[in-house]
């Protein structure tokens, strides 16, 4: 069988499926939580989270090499 | 003049963060993704959840959408990694749930989606999609239910072509098994 023919059986197939909708309610409240975002890029929290992860990580890590240093010498 | 596609004016829109833009496209493509979700992840809380997560990314990422975008491909791709992390968190807390049983029990209770099975061949073949494998069945419907080219597909999933064919003759014969076995 060819990949036309598995296609074409499956979507044969899926015509049949009932049609699923999201509650009309969640989706108005959907659209109005994402449309707020609209243009704004991610939210700010998410670059201040990044930024502070990124400072501890990166004074552990110089702590790190700094006690070893310190042992070695 | 060449007549710009809905989906160009839409793009166009989004980039200038214009939300009657935002509203064509989730219009348009709100249906077919909750139908996407809710299929993959067997609950409509679950499936609405991520249905406003996957648009919460378009909307952020509205102004980084280029000419050349094509929203379904781009809104799937979103939809598949958001379905795969939810798999994930739920083989975790599977995991650490050892060996308390399951859930759900397998009683003879309807899931969301067998309710709105108006006949007895719906309710087979919502049966028979939801005892696929979940790598399966995201194939199955992406190709049967989207009428996506297993090429579109593989670049959602992040697969080969081969591998999409191959996932997809798997599903197709599975279902034919199945839908067997209820005659």
């Amino acid at each position: 069988m060819t990949d036309d023919d598995d296609a074409a059986r499956l979507q044969k197939l899926a015509g049949g499926l009932p049609p699923v909708d999201v509650d009309p309610a969640r989706a108005a409240q959907i659209a109005q939580v994402a449309r707020r975002d609209v243009g704004h890029g991610p939210p700010r929290r998410r670059i201040v989270e990044a930024v502070c992860v990124a400072i501890l990580v990166g004074a552990t890590f110089a702590w790190a090499i700094f006690k070893v240093y310190e042992a070695l010498r | 003049m060449e007549a710009l596609s809905p989906e160009a004016d839409w793009l166009a829109g989004l980039r200038r963060g214009d939300a009657s833009a935002f509203d064509a496209v989730f219009a348009a493509y709100r249906r077919r993704l909750y139908g996407y979700l809710v299929r993959m992840t067997r609950r409509r809380d679950v499936a609405e959840d991520l249905l406003q997560e996957t648009f919460l990314r378009l909307a952020q990422h509205a102004k980084r959408l280029t000419d050349d975008t094509r929203l379904g491909a781009w809104l799937f791709t979103v939809a598949h990694r958001l379905v795969q992390s939810w798999g994930r968190a739920q083989a975790v807390r599977a995991q650490l749930a050892g060996d308390l049983p399951a859930q759900e029990p397998a009683g003879s209770e309807r899931s969301p989606l067998e309710a709105v099975a108006d006949s007895q061949t719906q309710l087979a073949l919502e049966r028979a999609f939801a005892a696929l494998a979940p790598a399966h069945r995201e194939v199955a419907l992406l190709v049967g239910i989207e009428g996506m080219q297993p090429s579109e597909v593989a670049e959602i999933l992040g697969l080969r072509a081969d591998a999409v064919r191959q996932r997809l003759a798997r599903a197709r014969a599975q279902l034919a098994e199945l839908l067997q076995e209820v005659r």
